[in-house]
């Protein structure tokens, strides 16, 4: 038997295939089982467990880490592949359940049930991007901006006044908005501090960047603490209809650093 | 070997040591029985390759697939 010939009978075709729809898949057919179902938990765990670790960096790096974090989760997948196929699975027969419908229950529980769990858990928990839709907050942040908010900053760290956060509508909560904290419970109003009104316990006074034309704490009143879903950290991409707007791509949303810079 | 000794039913015994014999010996529906044909195995594999991409897009969308924000 020739090398190539001795390679060829060594690349497990069916563990190839069954790897690439789920990672873990490839060594369940392959007879291990417990070894798919631990792939299986590593790549889950590495994307959930990867991401938060990210949300640490500082905001500079926060773009890239989270690149990392997804890098590091796509190469594990690919490895996973890999490792299925190069397996001989005529030496490691495949077990008693080795049938089709086996592997499609697998499927759907593995990569519709679970992963689909997972990834609204990074989502709703950890990060998510938003696509910034109007000036409000020009010229800090533009419309056609898209950017990366942090759902632990505000679990690590009370909210302070400067930051730019996220939270549902008052009125419409489908909707999200991004403004920035204008006082915390206990602080007088910025725009009528004669009138010793004070922002009430568990509530926050948002304002946006833009007096004009849009919508804030002045029309809306004060948003509870708890419809605050996220800090926002860094911009990813940016583009408008003259095209894409190199310049602010990493570009941070910290209020003092924007300034300092501009 | 009593259940070949002559007896009235003896091809009927036979016959069922038979057909549980040949039951063990086929192989069971296995993939690995598709992939014999080289055409078949390519476009799976394709196929497979197709699902890892989308499993990835989906893997990075999570995070930067923006909803929108006012």
């Amino acid at each position: 038997m020739t090398d190539t010939e001795h390679k060829r009978r060594q690349l497990c075709w069916p563990a190839l295939i069954l790897g690439m729809t789920m990672p873990g898949l490839g060594q369940m057919y392959n007879g291990e089982f417990l070894k798919g179902i631990c792939f299986f938990s590593i790549y889950q765990m590495l994307a959930m467990i990867g991401l938060r670790l990210a949300m640490h960096l500082p905001d500079r790096l926060l773009v890239a880490g989270v690149g990392c974090a997804l890098g590091l989760v796509i190469l594990f997948y690919l490895w996973t592949i890999i490792e299925a196929a190069r397996t001989d699975c005529v030496a490691s027969a495949p077990k008693g359940y080795n049938h089709w419908y086996f592997y499609l229950a697998a499927w759907l529980v593995g990569m519709v049930g679970v992963n689909g769990a997972v990834i609204d858990h990074i989502r709703t928990t950890t990060v998510e991007a938003f696509k910034i839709v109007t000036d409000s907050m020009s010229p800090l942040v533009l419309r056609g901006d898209r950017i990366l908010a942090d759902k632990t900053a505000l679990d690590r760290d009370a909210p302070q006044v400067g930051d730019i956060v996220l939270f549902v509508g008052p009125d419409d909560r489908s909707k999200v908005f991004i403004k920035k904290i204008a006082a915390l419970p206990g602080q007088p109003l910025p725009d009528k501090p004669d009138s010793g009104e004070t922002v009430p316990h568990g509530m926050v006074y948002v304002l946006s960047e833009q007096s004009r034309g849009t919508i804030d704490s002045r029309t809306f009143g004060f948003i509870p603490l708890r419809d605050l879903i996220g800090k926002a950290r860094q911009i990813y991409w940016s583009s408008s209809d003259e095209g894409t707007r190199w310049q602010r791509l990493g570009m941070t949303l910290n209020k003092e650093e924007f300034w300092n810079e501009n | 070997m009593k259940n070949f000794e002559p007896s009235p039913d003896f091809v009927n015994r036979v016959m069922v040591a038979v057909r549980a014999e040949t039951r063990e010996t086929e192989p069971a529906l296995s993939p690995s029985i598709w992939l014999t044909s080289t055409p078949l195995r390519w476009m799976l594999v394709c196929g497979g390759a197709a699902m890892t991409l989308i499993n990835l897009v989906r893997i990075l969308a999570s995070v930067f697939a923006p909803a929108l924000c006012r």
